[in-house]
């Protein structure tokens, strides 16, 4: 979610609680020791929960989306910004100690949530942006694996229109991914391939699967030539000039195919970098506060 | 020319309308993740509990005194309350006993209110200057009128001048004593010459051992002492005795003790009696009496005035009797404590040149002078929120009466704190 104007709002109100919250914890330092027993303490207490369960109540909310519990980019606005608040109170409450074994824990899973939340935040307000430039392909992420599998077809095809043989059978799904190229279907069998000398055929062939197919079936593999797109553009270009122009349109298709699942293995890089830092946030966030519900209920009793 | 369009059908025809039935990695171990943390969490607490252990509940580390108790939480915690287990009076006077600070005072704190356990070593006596500063900052007495000042809201404000210096007050001790004859001029008699803190065992540049026992140092405020927390009382024989011998005459070489004025008689008697006895010969000599005996009273009267009035008299001014009876020695009044309601230590302090904080010792010319620093020379260093010395009330102040403790009668055995 960007940070933008539409927070203004979240941001002031956040803003002033923490200044109320602060201009009330320096008397109350300066006067006492400060601790999480004391009546100030226990109110800055109940407060950092309560905005954690709040900050918490996004994930419920998302699991039933068709409840009328306001929208969803305004429960994600007030977890942003009371999520925020949470660390100061947290700190007010505890007065900057970190006291015994299960606060100490408490207090490091809190950091560590607090951290990887503005990360989160940061992450989420600049990539998205960038997704759309650099993955102008961009699909639904757990598509990727089909479409992926789905691309490994259709240059398959495409392939075989460069180096099958005379007789050959293609597969019927070879006509509707010809689209735009003047391919003549009148062979046996209904289908045909590209006109080419035997030796080109050959050639066609063997770059098809030693150098194309390899990196379709792996595109994670850096160190295939087409993994990066200046090297890709030389190479279907050379293959481009070794080929007669009626293999081109072909040849074109097949390093659009190669050009979108680069695009795919970059969205999958910037899918993790989106929503791997939830791998950190969320389960701390909730053993957070379940042991944090401990805390407070055997403090309480104590 | 390409072949490939974009198009939205073709997009849409690639979609796996299953896929939101599958869980893909991330939401997979986000899932798992949050389960392992939680489960761990709870385990590491399950297995704390199993043992009987609850120190992960713990606020902090005991002090040394009660770390035997650190696996032992109702030993404090557990005084019958119907909610919760907050620690009570009771569970600290069963085996502490906190007397009362003062009978006038209106407002009694529990005891968990100035001692905060769970702060490590060291820390359960130094209480908070706030709770001090509750009641003096505003301070209201059963009385109606507070005896001491009333507005203390820390040390650098609200504190009164230490009493010593109020007012006009001088030393009330009756010897005569002049510090910068002694610091100046050719002695150079350095302050630990004569000034040591109590407890300090070494030997005097300028006394010798007393034959007595030397003087128990004055009890502290509220009956608790502290070994080092005086310095030495000034006595005659550890102090002066090596410059200031109390010879009397020059036929005998024995000075005399530094005592009452009716042992003094007697020893000089004796010791004329003595010189006498081996020396006949001067009987009669030079218009002194030819028997032994009034030889001895002639000598004695003549050595005991030179004694009282000079010898004696360069430090006490001795009540002279007409008709030659033995002089009155004043009370000598050597203060031993200077402040009345709070501790210092000395020793805490050596790394300090004595007249950093005394400058006027060394010009001082009478024994009345006031020669104690004032609060504005504590304050240079006891800064309150600073990182020097602590500014606490603590620091020199005891709240409890310790006058008024009585013996606790302990209530666990040793297999209860095992």
């Amino acid at each position: 979610m960007r940070i933008d104007r539409s927070h203004r709002s979240w941001a002031i109100a956040a803003l002033a609680v923490f200044v109320v919250a602060l201009a009330a914890y320096v008397p109350y330092a300066f006067g006492s020791r400060p601790a999480g027993g004391t009546a100030p303490g226990l109110v800055y207490g109940v407060a950092g929960y309560g905005m954690m369960v709040f900050a918490a109540l996004l994930g419920v909310r998302k699991k039933v989306p068709v409840w009328r519990l306001g929208r969803a980019q305004t429960w994600m606005r007030g977890h942003i910004w009371f999520g925020l608040l949470t660390l100061p109170m947290i700190l007010f409450h505890a007065g900057f100690t970190f006291g015994g074994p299960l606060t100490s824990l408490l207090m490091v899973m809190l950091f560590l949530v607090f951290l990887s939340g503005l990360t989160g935040a940061a992450i989420q307000h600049f990539l998205p942006g960038m997704m759309k430039s650099l993955v102008p392909l961009e699909t639904i992420y757990e598509q990727i694996p089909s479409v992926r599998e789905q691309l490994r077809g259709e240059a398959d095809d495409l392939g075989r229109v460069l180096f099958a043989q005379p007789g050959d059978i293609l597969a019927p799904v070879t006509v509707q991914v010809l689209g735009g190229v003047d391919w003549d279907l009148s062979g046996p069998k209904g289908v045909t391939m590209v006109e080419m000398e035997a030796e080109d055929r050959t050639y066609a062939g063997n770059v098809y699967r030693n150098t194309i197919l390899p990196f379709l079936r792996n595109p994670d593999d850096g160190a295939s030539v087409l993994a990066d797109p200046d090297s890709a553009g030389k190479f279907f270009e050379a293959l481009r000039r070794k080929l007669p122009a009626v293999a081109h349109g072909v040849i074109v298709d097949l390093e659009s195919i190669c050009e979108e699942e680069r695009q795919l293995t970059r969205q999958r890089r910037l899918y993790l970098w989106m929503y791997g830092w939830l791998l950190v946030h969320v389960p701390l966030s909730i053993a957070l506060i379940v042991l944090g519900g401990v805390h407070a209920v055997v403090a309480l009793r104590y | 020319m390409p072949g490939r369009i974009r198009a939205t059908k073709t997009l849409a025809q690639r979609i796996d309308r299953e896929y939101f039935k599958r869980l893909f990695p991330i939401p997979l171990w986000r899932r798992v993740l949050s389960v392992a943390a939680v489960c761990s969490g709870l385990a590491w607490l399950g297995f704390r509990a199993v043992a009987h252990d609850h120190t992960p509940y713990s606020t902090g580390p005991l002090t040394a005194s009660h770390a035997i108790f650190a696996g032992n939480c109702t030993a404090c915690h557990a005084q019958g309350l119907a909610i919760g287990k907050k620690i009570t009076d009771g569970a600290c006077l069963s085996c502490h006993d906190g007397p009362v600070h003062s009978a006038a005072q209106t407002v009694t704190p529990a005891c968990i209110g100035c001692h905060v356990e769970h702060r490590g070593a060291g820390q359960l006596l130094a209480a908070e200057s706030g709770t001090c500063t509750a009641c003096h900052s505003n301070l209201r007495t059963k009385t109606g009128k507070p005896r001491v000042a009333a507005g203390i809201e820390s040390f650098a404000h609200g504190h009164p001048e230490f009493a010593a210096l109020r007012d006009g007050n001088s030393d009330p001790t009756a010897i005569k004593f002049n510090h910068k004859t002694h610091v100046q001029g050719d002695l150079k008699v350095k302050c630990i010459d004569c000034h040591r803190p109590a407890g300090v065992d070494a030997p005097w540049n300028f006394g010798q051992a007393p034959p007595l026992s030397p003087p128990v140092a004055a009890a502290m405020p509220h009956g608790r002492t502290s070994p080092r927390a005086l310095m030495q009382p000034v006595n005659y024989y550890e102090q002066c005795s090596v410059c200031h011998q109390l010879n009397f005459d020059d036929r005998i070489s024995d000075a005399a003790p530094h005592d009452k004025p009716e042992v003094v008689h007697a020893f000089v008697t004796r010791k004329l009696r003595e010189y006498i006895a081996g020396h006949p010969a001067e009987l009669g000599k030079a218009g002194a009496p030819a028997s032994p005996e009034g030889w001895v009273r002639f000598r004695a009267s003549e050595d005991e005035k030179q004694l009282w009035t000079v010898t004696c008299n360069r430090c006490h001014d001795l009540q002279l009797a007409a008709d030659g009876a033995l002089p009155g020695v004043p009370e000598t009044k050597i203060n031993q404590r200077w402040f009345a309601k709070a501790e210092f230590d000395h020793s805490a302090h050596q790394e300090l040149q004595c007249v950093s904080c005394h400058p006027n010792a060394p010009s001082s010319t009478k024994a009345s002078d006031v020669l104690l620093p004032g609060i504005k020379v504590c304050a240079e260093c006891h800064v309150a929120g600073s990182k020097g010395a602590s500014a606490d009330c603590s620091t020199c102040h005891l709240y409890h009466d310790w006058s008024k403790t009585r013996l606790a009668d302990g209530r666990f055995t040793i297999r209860q704190l095992m």
